[in-house]
């Protein structure tokens, strides 16, 4: 199978090679669980049935979860395999299905589909750099959308991602995300259908996160709700990257929220202190 | 007297790995302390900064703004 699910397009054949995104199309999973640390909207009180893909085609040098999107350890699973845990999810009573970085597995994820359906809302987790064909692929599919926007300048993607893109194409994702489920539908206080953006606030940029937030509302206006992310911990590969080598400070955080609040964009926030929690799951490598 | 002492910290856990950090010690009086957490990874530059307080004599009700602002423009500190 020749490659271009993402706007990497490395155009190998994963048959034979593995992608940017460092996985053949073997799917490859991290941690199948219940998962309880989303957004309350997502969590509730049961929680989302996560599936943590293994690699990414993002490949943030801070990624907090480096250990499975760039050393990529995880375990093989077959589409039959991943539609049973469709299935054993629905009998644990969990809320949700999500699926985390599924973007370089989209067509044996969609063979799952095809074996089984789940009756649960079906919720897309990605760093937001995608391709609207790609998406076009889970229209009817995906319920809730939960895409990054990591940056509103491409000269900071291409330092800590190695992106030179980044702002247009997540934008013109989360548009075609949007297309697919329309406006943010609430029921019970889960969300069911629609999009939540989230952006991580790094040390040291709070511009780009102002920015980011200004962006947001440009494009979408009230249409996502925005899911703003105080967490960030100095993980990762950041050797290279001194600046990243902190949390981010009160001030920071304030200057930021400021700025959400007077643009008066519906969502979360994250407290300042969640940097201290275990938001960082097990996995399970074997 | 040292005023500002640093403090080696391991916080948090993920998975088998654990994270540390560095934290700032202060001495409000002898049976007093407060500990501003979780800082920052650099070990060489908080030591620098806090040779830099108690050499100042920087009184602790700054602290937390001096940290702040150390933070985001370290540069500004070692001229």
């Amino acid at each position: 199978m020749i490659c271009n699910l993402c706007p990497r397009e490395c155009g190998v054949d994963r048959d034979h090679t593995l992608g940017f995104c460092q996985m053949n199309n073997t799917m490859k999973v991290a941690r199948i669980a219940p998962h309880y640390d989303e957004e309350p909207l997502i969590s509730g009180t049961r929680g989302t049935g996560a599936v943590f893909f293994s690699g990414c085609t993002l490949r943030c040098c801070y990624c907090q979860n480096f250990e499975i999107s760039a050393l990529c350890r995880g375990r093989e699973i077959t589409p039959y395999e991943l539609s049973e845990v469709f299935q054993k999810f629905e009998e644990t009573g969990v809320h949700s299905i999500e699926l985390v970085t599924p973007t370089h597995f989209i067509p044996q994820i969609l063979d799952a589909f095809r074996l089984y359906t789940p009756s649960l809302p079906i919720i897309y987790n990605t760093s937001g750099y995608e391709k609207v064909e790609t998406l076009r692929t889970l229209d009817g599919i995906v319920d809730v959308y939960l895409p990054d926007f990591k940056y509103s300048d491409d000269s900071l993607a291409m330092k800590y991602s190695g992106c030179p893109d980044y702002t247009e194409t997540a934008l013109s994702a989360i548009e075609e995300m949007l297309r697919q489920t329309g406006e943010y539908i609430i029921e019970d206080g889960l969300i069911r259908r629609g999009v939540i953006i989230r952006h991580l606030v790094l040390p040291g940029h709070t511009k780009n996160s102002i920015r980011a937030l200004e962006l947001i509302k440009e494009r979408f206006e009230d249409r996502a709700m925005v899911s703003l992310m105080s967490q960030y911990l100095p993980f990762g590969d950041i050797g290279a990257f001194p600046e990243l080598n902190r949390r981010i400070t009160k001030r920071e955080y304030q200057k930021v929220l400021d700025r959400l609040y007077a643009l008066s964009l519906d969502g979360f926030a994250q407290e300042l202190s969640s940097a201290k929690k275990e938001y960082i799951p097990k996995w399970e490598f074997e | 007297m040292l005023i500002y002492d640093l403090i080696y910290e391991t916080e948090y856990k993920r998975s088998s790995r654990v994270f540390s950090s560095y934290a700032i010690l202060i001495r409000l009086s002898p049976d007093e302390n407060r500990i501003i957490r979780d800082i920052c990874c650099d070990e060489d530059k908080l030591r620098r900064l806090i040779d830099l307080m108690n050499e100042l004599e920087l009184d602790p009700v700054h602290a937390d703004q001096v940290i702040e602002e150390f933070l985001t423009d370290p540069a500004r500190f070692f001229l």
